[in-house]
This record gives C-alpha cells, sequence and structure tokens, in this order.
C-alpha cells in the first residue's frame, strides 16, 4: 500500500470556537481559542509543539491572514516550530490533518498541531466566497459559477434521475438543524419545519436558502501524536485507522465528459483508499458515526451512496428511513453538520474530527451515539475536485 | 456570375409592445406610434453579436470555400478601436488570411458596404465578401425614435458563382441632409424637425436616387416587384409610396411593425424578408438612406428556390415579449440595479485570452491523435491517455443537448436569475456555459440547444466575447 496510517498517529487533544458571525473577533482570536482549547484537552503546554500545520483556504476574505504558516505562527507567538499552510478547497481542513499525520507517522515529530481557521465575516456575506466566486476564475470559461450554483448542476440531475422531490432534500437540512440544536457550538440552534424549507427564497434552483450552509466564522484544532507516545498525552486517544484523499476529476468537472452529476468519483475513490487502510468492508455496519460534508443538502444526500451507506439511487431512502438520524443505524452530522455549524472553510475538516473524537471518547452529550468505536469524516472540495475522507477508531 | 450568393437575417428575440413605452410615458395608447412591437436585443447582445449571429448563419448556408473579406457596417459598433469585423472573422473560423474592413459613420453604412463588397467582387481581389450589419441604436428614454427604433441585422455573401439575385444597376447620392446624427460622445440618436426631415431629407433624397437608377436601368417603376426604403420615422414610408407610382411597396410589412427600424441594416434585414418571398425574374430596388442614398437594383435568379429549401428560416419565430419597459432600460444599462454583490470588475488577462483566442472564441477543442478522446477546454496532456502534446485542434459544433442546469440567483446580472448549463456538443465536447434567450417553455435535462455568441462583461474597458446556449429554434 502507498499510504498506510492505520494505528500510526493518535488524537490526544481536539478543541474548537463556537461557530457563527463571530464579529467581535478576529482571525487570530479564533485561532487562540481553538487551539488552546486542544492544548488543555491533551494537556500539553504550547512550547511542547514540534511542528504545526494551519488550514486556512480563502486568506482574501480575512486580509490575507492565513496566506501562510507564518500567520498561525502570530496568533500564538509559537515561534519555534516550522509551520506549513495547507490549502485543498473545503477540504483544506482534513488535508492538513492528514499532511501532520505523515510527519507524525514518520518519526520526524512526537507532538504536532493541526489547526483549521477561517475568518468569513469580516467581510459583508455577499463580499465573502460568492462575490469571489463571481468575479474571479477564468474571465469566460464557466462564468456565472457560484458555490450553490455548482451543487445545484447535481440535484437537478439527480432529482431527475431518480424521481426525488425539493422535499427529500427538506429533511436533511431539518435532521441537521434538529441535531445542530443539540450543539452549543453551532452557528444555528433552532430547528426548521418543512414549511419554512419551502417558503424560503431560491438560491440556485432547485437549492433554496435551506439547503445551503451559511457563511461563517470558526476555528478548530488538534493536537496529535505518534501511537506509541499516546499515553503520555490527555486522557483518551483516539487513532486514526485510515486516511483518503483523492481528486480524480480535477477542477474542471463540469466540462469533464465522465461527469453524470449523481455522484462524486472523489468520494468514492478516497473512501475506498481510506477503507482499505482502516480494514471497513461494510461501511453500514462497521461505521457508528459520521461527519460528512453537508455544504448543501444535495451533497449530504449522494455522499450516503458515494460512501457505500447505501446503493446509488437510494440515498432518498437513507434519510427518509430515518439511518442518517440521531437514533438511527448510521447517525449522519450529529454536530448538525454545515448546515447548522457553517462552513469556515479550512475549519470544517478539524471540526468533523473534533466531533467524532467526543462522539468515541463517549463525551457528545446530548448527540452521544451508544457504543460508538468508528467513526468518519468525509470533507469534499470545489465541486468534487478533492474529498478527504478518515476513519478513527477509539 | 457576380451578385448574392447567400443572405441571413437575425432579430433578436425579446419584443417590448409599444402600447407599454407610452403607457410607461402616460402617452395616450391610440395613436399610430403606439401599434404593434419593437425588436430589443437581450442584456448581452451588441451589433457584434447580432451581426455575428446573421454572419454565421449566412455561412452556415453557404457552401463551397470561406470568404475573402468580412465588411462589417453600423452606427453602434461597440467599439472604436477593436474591428467588429475582425472579431466576426474570428469567431466564424475564417482563415487568417483575409480582408477586414469596419464601415461606420452612416444610416447607409449597410448599402455602402454591400456596394463595396459587389465592387471587391468584380474588380478582384476577392472572389467572395461577406457583409455583415447591425444596429443596436438608442433614443433618450421618452423620445418618440424609441417606439421606433428596432435592433437586428443582416449578413449577405456577395461573390462570383451561383448568384440567387444579380446587380443590375446601382446608383449613390452624397448630400449631407440633418435627418438624424449621433456625435461620438453621445449614446443617444439626435434629430430635430421630423417633417423637415421626412419631407426635404428623406422623401426627397430617396426619390431622387430611386428615379435616378431608373433612368440608368432603363426601367419602368411599375416593373418593380418590391421597393425596399427604410425611413427612421415610419411617415417617410407613406410620403414614399404615394409619390413613387410604384405598385408595391413595403408599407406594412410586418418587420416594421414587429421589429422597427434597425438603423444601417435595415434595408439589408429587409431585402433577406423580400428574397425569402422573391421569384425568379423579380426586379427589387433597395436603398439605403443618410448622408445620401444608395439604390441598388436586383434581378432574381432561377437559383432562388434552391436557397430557400436549403436556408429556409424564420426571422419572426421564437419572438418573446419582454416583461416590461423597465426591462429595456435595464438591458441598456439606462437603469441600474444597486448589486452589492460586485465591488470590482471580474478577474481578466489579456495576454490569457490572447493566448486562448482559438479555443474560446472559434471554439476549438481538441482531440487526442493517440485515444480520439475529445478534449474541451484544450490542454496538452490527454486526459484519457496521458500522452503529451498529441492533441489537435478540433472545431466544436455549435449544437449540443443539456445535460443540466440551474438558475442562479445569487449570482449578479441584469437578467437574474442567470441560468447555467452543461452541454454536451455535436461530435464531441462538453460546455458549461450561461444560458441566454430563454423562454417561458421549461428549461429541460435533454433539451436542444444552439451556441450563441455573446457579450459576457467588460473588463479594462474590453469586452469579453464567449458562448451562451439558447434553445434550439431549427431542427438539427
Amino acid at each position: 500500500m502507498v499510504e498506510d496510517l492505520r494505528d500510526k498517529v493518535a488524537i490526544v487533544g481536539v478543541g474548537s470556537t463556537a461557530f457563527g458571525e463571530n464579529f467581535d473577533k478576529g482571525y487570530a482570536d479564533l485561532i487562540v481559542e481553538a487551539a488552546y482549547e486542544a492544548f488543555e484537552d491533551a494537556a500539553v503546554s504550547p512550547s511542547q509543539i514540534q511542528a504545526a500545520w494551519l488550514g486556512t483556504c480563502f486568506p482574501d476574505s480575512g486580509g490575507y491572514q492565513g496566506n501562510a504558516g507564518a500567520s498561525l505562527a502570530d496568533a500564538l507567538s509559537l515561534y519555534d516550530a516550522p509551520i506549513s499552510r495547507v490549502a485543498n478547497y473545503c477540504a483544506t481542513g482534513t488535508d492538513a490533518f492528514r499532511n501532520a499525520c505523515f510527519a507524525v507517522a514518520s518519526g520526524a515529530y512526537d507532538l504536532v498541531l493541526v489547526v483549521g481557521a477561517e475568518k468569513m465575516r469580516d467581510v459583508s456575506a455577499r463580499e465573502s466566497l460568492v462575490g469571489q466566486v463571481a468575479d474571479t476564475g477564468h474571465p469566460v470559461l464557466g462564468k456565472g459559477v457560484t458555490a450553490p450554483g455548482m451543487f445545484a448542476l447535481f440535484a437537478t440531475r439527480y432529482l431527475d434521475r431518480f424521481g426525488v422531490g425539493r422535499q427529500t432534500l427538506a429533511k436533511v437540512a431539518i435532521k441537521n438543524h434538529r441535531h445542530g440544536s443539540l450543539n452549543p457550538k453551532a452557528h444555528f440552534r433552532k430547528e426548521i419545519t418543512l414549511e419554512q424549507y419551502l417558503a424560503a427564497p431560491m438560491i440556485a434552483d432547485p437549492l433554496g436558502l435551506y439547503d445551503c450552509c451559511p457563511q461563517t466564522d470558526g476555528a478548530a484544532a488538534a493536537v496529535i501524536c505518534r501511537a506509541d507516545l499516546a499515553a503520555t498525552f490527555g486522557e483518551e486517544p483516539i487513532m486514526v485507522k485510515g486516511i483518503g484523499l483523492a481528486n480524480p476529476v480535477g477542477e474542471e468537472l463540469p466540462f469533464d465528459p465522465r461527469s453524470d452529476f449523481v455522484s462524486f468519483q472523489a468520494t468514492k475513490d478516497a473512501a475506498r483508499r481510506a477503507y482499505e487502510q482502516s480494514g471497513i468492508k461494510d461501511p453500514l455496519k462497521e461505521i457508528d458515526v459520521a461527519e460528512l460534508h453537508d455544504c448543501f443538502t444535495i451533497t449530504e444526500l449522494l455522499t450516503y451512496e458515494d460512501l457505500g451507506f447505501c446503493r446509488q439511487g437510494e440515498g432518498a431512502r437513507f434519510i427518509e428511513d430515518g439511518v442518517s438520524s440521531l437514533g438511527g443505524e448510521l447517525p449522519v452530522n450529529t454536530s448538525g453538520g454545515l448546515k447548522s455549524c457553517g462552513h469556515p472553510i479550512g475549519a470544517s475538516g478539524i471540526r468533523m474530527i473534533g466531533e467524532i473524537v467526543g462522539q468515541l471518547r463517549g463525551r457528545a452529550g446530548a448527540r452521544q451515539v451508544k457504543d460508538a468505536t468508528r467513526g468518519l469524516i468525509h470533507n469534499l472540495g470545489g465541486l468534487g475536485a478533492v474529498t478527504c475522507v478518515i476513519v478513527l477508531g477509539s | 456570375m457576380i451578385g448574392i450568393l447567400d443572405y441571413a437575417g437575425y432579430v433578436p428575440t425579446f419584443r417590448l409592445p409599444r402600447s407599454e413605452i407610452a403607457r410607461a410615458w402616460g402617452r395616450p395608447s391610440a395613436r399610430p406610434e403606439s401599434d404593434g412591437e419593437r425588436a430589443v436585443a437581450n442584456f448581452d447582445e451588441d451589433s457584434l453579436t447580432v451581426a455575428a449571429e446573421a454572419a454565421f448563419r449566412c455561412l452556415r448556408a453557404a457552401e463551397g470555400q470561406p470568404p475573402d473579406a468580412v465588411y462589417f457596417a453600423s452606427t453602434t459598433a461597440p467599439d472604436y478601436e477593436r474591428s467588429a469585423a475582425t472579431v466576426i472573422a474570428a469567431a466564424a473560423d475564417l482563415p487568417r488570411e483575409i480582408r477586414t474592413a469596419d464601415l461606420a459613420g452612416s444610416l447607409k453604412s449597410g448599402t455602402s458596404a454591400l456596394l463595396a463588397g459587389l465592387d471587391a467582387v468584380k474588380g478582384g481581389p476577392a472572389w467572395s465578401v461577406l457583409v455583415a450589419s447591425a444596429d443596436c441604436r438608442l433614443a433618450e428614454p421618452g423620445e418618440t425614435a424609441e417606439a421606433f427604433i428596432g435592433d437586428g441585422g443582416a449578413a449577405f455573401l456577395v461573390g462570383e458563382g451561383d448568384a440567387l439575385a444579380t446587380v443590375e444597376a446601382t446608383c449613390s447620392i452624397a448630400e449631407d441632409f440633418p435627418g438624424t446624427w449621433r456625435p461620438g460622445h453621445d449614446p443617444f440618436v439626435r434629430s430635430d424637425d421630423q417633417k423637415f426631415a421626412v419631407t426635404h431629407g428623406y422623401q426627397r433624397i430617396v426619390l431622387e436616387a430611386m428615379g435616378r437608377l431608373l433612368d440608368k436601368a432603363k426601367v419602368d417603376p411599375q416593373e418593380l416587384a418590391s421597393v425596399i426604403c427604410p425611413s427612421p420615422d415610419p411617415a417617410g414610408f407613406v410620403a414614399v409610396a404615394k409619390a413613387s407610382g410604384v405598385p408595391s411597396l413595403f408599407l406594412d410589412d410586418p418587420l416594421m411593425r414587429s421589429v422597427g427600424f434597425t438603423g444601417a441594416a435595415s434595408p439589408l434585414l429587409l431585402l433577406t424578408r423580400c428574397l425569402d418571398r422573391a421569384e425568379p425574374g423579380q426586379l427589387i430596388l433597395t436603398l439605403g438612406y443618410g448622408g445620401g442614398a444608395d439604390a441598388i437594383l436586383l434581378s432574381v435568379t432561377d437559383r432562388i428556390e434552391a436557397h430557400r429549401t436549403r436556408a429556409s428560416r424564420d426571422l419572426l419565430a421564437g419572438a418573446q415579449p419582454l416583461p416590461s419597459y423597465l426591462t429595456y432600460l435595464q438591458f441598456r444599462d439606462l437603469l441600474r440595479r444597486q448589486d452589492g454583490l460586485r465591488s470590482g470588475e471580474p478577474f481578466t488577462s489579456l495576454t490569457m485570452l490572447w493566448r486562448e483566442r482559438m479555443q474560446n472564441l472559434a471554439l476549438h477543442g481538441a482531440k487526442c491523435s493517440k485515444c480520439e478522446a475529445v478534449v474541451f477546454p484544450v490542454r496538452r496532456v490527454c486526459p484519457a491517455c496521458t500522452t503529451r502534446d498529441a492533441l489537435e485542434p478540433l472545431k466544436l459544433a455549435r449544437r449540443g443537448r443539456l445535460v443540466t442546469f440551474t438558475k442562479d440567483h445569487l449570482f449578479p446580472g441584469p437578467a437574474s436569475p442567470t441560468v447555467m448549463a452543461v452541454v454536451d456538443l455535436e461530435g464531441g465536447g462538453r460546455l458549461f456555459t450561461q444560458m441566454t434567450d430563454c423562454g417561458p417553455e421549461a428549461i429541460r435535462i435533454g433539451m436542444d440547444v444552439e451556441l450563441v455568441l455573446r457579450r459576457f462583461h467588460e473588463a479594462k474597458g474590453y469586452v469579453h466575447y464567449f458562448w451562451k446556449a439558447k434553445p434550439a429554434q431549427t431542427r438539427p
């Protein structure tokens, strides 16, 4: 196997800020909060950190902060450790984590820090990711694209091909809002109804306001070490069982004649790699809880299928039968997902890791999945340009 | 023989009822100027794209070698220094060695371009010339002229060959008459005394040109099947009809009622309509007026029927009503919507655009000579077989089928929602682009679409043209 991280890396501490429109907190404030919570959780001091990885995707929204690892050095006054900045669209957080894992597994470092941080609301909501996408990119090719618009291409095709209606997409949003109402750190903590969903304005047909995750500030952090040193730090180390990263279609998915607009090959490939490392043969049975990338409701629906939780075309039944709800066979996005937590891009992957770590340690409170021992994180970037899947185990 | 080898007209999709304009300005509706409707170019069209569409249709009908020259004629060219004829030649994927010329500055520049094209063929070196003309003129909001202006264009291929109409005689007069004018800094057409302009300008000069031509050709007015002499003011037609004694005049032609006066392109656009219904042996007199007049006497040949079979297309099919006068103002950027989303202009790189001009303007994809995969956008390493630099240019089809789409309310634009579509092109290649001219009929996965050249945006003042998809109007 080209990459094999099984049982080589332990997560010994996690932390995160509350996610929301944190107007009174700057980029550095978010990092300090998340990182120090992780240090305390791991019972380590910052001076013990030997290297760090920073995941920030779009520094332009934050006045260029997060453009280089030095931004993390400044935020924490952590100048003795080498720091790399990682960017891989919305899979930035998990990719930063993945790189840190290789460094630790190689023996180069004993104890390292991974931080995902994104300050999206130091500009107006429209000026942040949405505005950037409209005015950047190729001068004419794909001009008119927006983030919801891209995923709406999938929603149109999926709904048409499998005879699914918006009511099914609504169920994903309703479930994630319900879970989010149990998460004190989520951006949105109120439940929503089908009526509210249907009455909300259309954003990119057929995706409406409640199909889309909000613009959010937030940071999350993880402290990781080599597996044999795990006992030295913190209380309940959680092991990395497998990580897969894949970018099989590149950035021009809508131009690619192979695209079927009902599945993400990147997810399938990343999952296959992660399952191979972690020994997962039947994900529905062997995974107890999962955080997946519901940037839009349609993404969650497709991802049930792409991760092998169910067969293609059966995503609708998966949500409608309550399989992915708390209390179901495989609860998905117990945190509330991107829909309720929001999606500070670089932070999301690390936040998901934190949620699964909490579940596997039995510390998820009202969101706890009983006897969870295997958890999965799914983090998708661009329009399926890149996906990272991580399997963790206790 | 030398003459007209092919032709095509193009009228933009949208129509604004004249009664809507009158209502917007609180004018009583029971007046002649409230009759009918006028054609309004979409927000993403301009004279270049309108002429280009007519040119593409004309060239599709044509068989044989590409033209040796492209002449563009308009009083509303989008740019004073960027040759529209050259852009059209590029988008039509014509050979690099070609003569291009832009005629401007007169409402008769359309007929002048036609005459120049015919002269180039007669005297050499050109074997054939593509003449493309369009106008999207603007009157000051509230001016009566606003209701009679129409947006439209036409293209003619003139040359040596199987002409469907030959030129019997021509006559041109030059006179600087103050009818309509538009100084360089002014977006709006200007005029003064309408009565004076019609009787002493248009009517007098047109009748003089007509008289001189018929004398020259020794033809009696009664022998003419049609006379085409569009006027900026509809009253002008009536005056000429009464005075000329010509039996059949294009007075109540639906093009004036449902399109309007299309400036320099008007005589050419009306001529395409006339030729659509002409019989072999008929004599047609076409007049362009402005800064004098051009008069052209055409004789229809028996090739006209073959052309009709090959290239027939209803000019007015697919027309859609414009929602309101307000929409017209927004389309023409006379009323700007406050758009908090855009703080600057879109990223551009002129070097990038230049490198990619064959891909973006001529719509060249690539085909791998090793594995035959069709690739778009173009790249160096084949995505199917990973062979490097084995990709050869491939001209992509401008028709296809819709794979998926969305109506995006977030992307800023005058016609929100922006429809984004993924299109599988006939013969290979997949395009992800905006849709335009979408009517009330549902956009469906699998529907046939055709590609049209449209304005995307300006950055650094440079107009970015690219291809959009619109619901197909003709059968493949």
